[in-house]
């Protein structure tokens, strides 16, 4: 089920510095949270999802409900699903446990990565793509476990910490700014969530200002019968 | 298994049993998004509306993680020379815009935030 080829390693070396980097920061928050390193594990396999957990850590350090957390994340989540769709015409011919798997190790970068060498390389094999898939889990996995372990000896700027999240953000964010109307939702869900947050409870207004946004920005696309 | 269980529920029960509640709600929220699309297009096509909807949550949703992180300060609107994640967001804004690079946005935003706090 994987093959780990030459260029499956040139091409996943990126995402694995990334994610050293990415997930001892994410382990570090996960301690001050109160996770143990064990935990930290369990949690970046189960939940693999890099700015999800952050959210869901940030939230749970402020005493969030599991049922706020559940829908947070499941909005931050919801662009997964442009991934998966995107991919879902090369993967068709194999079978269900190969496309499940798949679709549970798929990230941001794992998906720019795979569609690319799709696109590129006729022959890119299914192992291959699932190398680049369960390579990168490993490295974000284990350096989210040694980030927890390592925070209990290190004092920890946890302004600089819970900065660095905001310009994670900021970075997934400016690849999602290719259009007036993608920039209009994002800055319209931005000020929305602003008005929303010193209104609504439960931490909602992030899940509110992307849903409402959102579906405006599409209502009047779809009338306005133009895509972008 | 169970000793084990009592242990845990004795010392702390009750951020042992919220930590795995959160960690198991974010487990099934993160997969079903990816899952399904695959498991279902492997079939057929996403409905139109569906497609165009998903088109505009992911900058939505990354509008409204960060401006309440750079626009308030305990739940109220924060805007001063001394807001730090303001002042870094405005410095690094044109680089990231620039380079749409996740570690270019992480590495200078934590290198001018840790000035900042350092002169501020």
């Amino acid at each position: 089920m994987i093959t780990i080829t030459q260029r499956v390693l040139k091409r996943v070396s990126p995402i694995v510095v990334g994610y050293l980097v990415l997930g001892m920061a994410c382990g570090m928050l996960g301690e001050k949270a109160g996770l143990t390193p064990g935990i930290m594990l369990a949690m970046s396999i189960l939940v693999y999802g890099g700015s999800s957990q952050f959210i869901g850590i940030a939230m749970m350090m402020q005493g969030a409900s599991f049922f706020s957390i559940g829908l947070t994340v499941f909005v931050v989540s919801l662009r997964n699903a442009l991934f998966t769709s995107a991919l879902a015409p090369y993967v068709r011919q194999y079978r269900d446990s190969f496309t499940t798997l798949f679709a549970y190790g798929l990230t941001d970068e794992c998906f720019a990565v795979n569609l690319a060498s799709y696109q590129h390389d006729k022959d890119w094999l299914p192992g291959e793509a699932m190398a680049i898939n369960l390579l990168s889990m490993g490295t974000w996995a284990l350096s989210n476990a040694i980030g927890c372990y390592l925070a209990s000896f290190i004092h920890l700027n946890l302004a600089l910490v819970s900065y660095i999240l905001t310009a994670m953000f900021l970075g997934i964010w400016s690849n999602y700014m290719s259009s007036r109307s993608l920039v209009i939702s994002g800055i319209g869900a931005g000020i929305l969530s602003v008005f929303l947050a010193t209104i609504v409870p439960y931490k909602l207004h992030i899940v509110l200002a992307t849903l409402l946004i959102s579906g405006a920005m599409a209502a009047l696309s779809i009338k306005g019968g133009r895509h972008d | 298994m169970t000793e084990i269980l009592e242990k845990i529920r004795l010392t702390d029960s009750y951020s042992n049993s919220y930590i795995i509640l959160c960690i198991l709600a974010m487990a099934i929220t993160t997969f079903l998004p990816r899952y399904l699309p695959m498991a279902l297009l492997k079939k057929k096509t996403l409905p139109h509306w569906f497609e165009v909807w998903l088109h505009y949550v992911p900058p939505a949703i990354f509008g409204a993680l960060v401006f309440p992180d750079i626009f308030l300060k305990n739940n109220e609107l924060y805007i001063a020379l001394d807001n730090i994640p303001l002042l870094t967001t405005l410095l690094i804004a044109p680089i990231i815009i620039k380079t749409r690079s996740l570690g270019a946005a992480i590495v200078c935003g934590g290198v001018v935030y840790g000035i900042l706090q350092y002169l501020l």
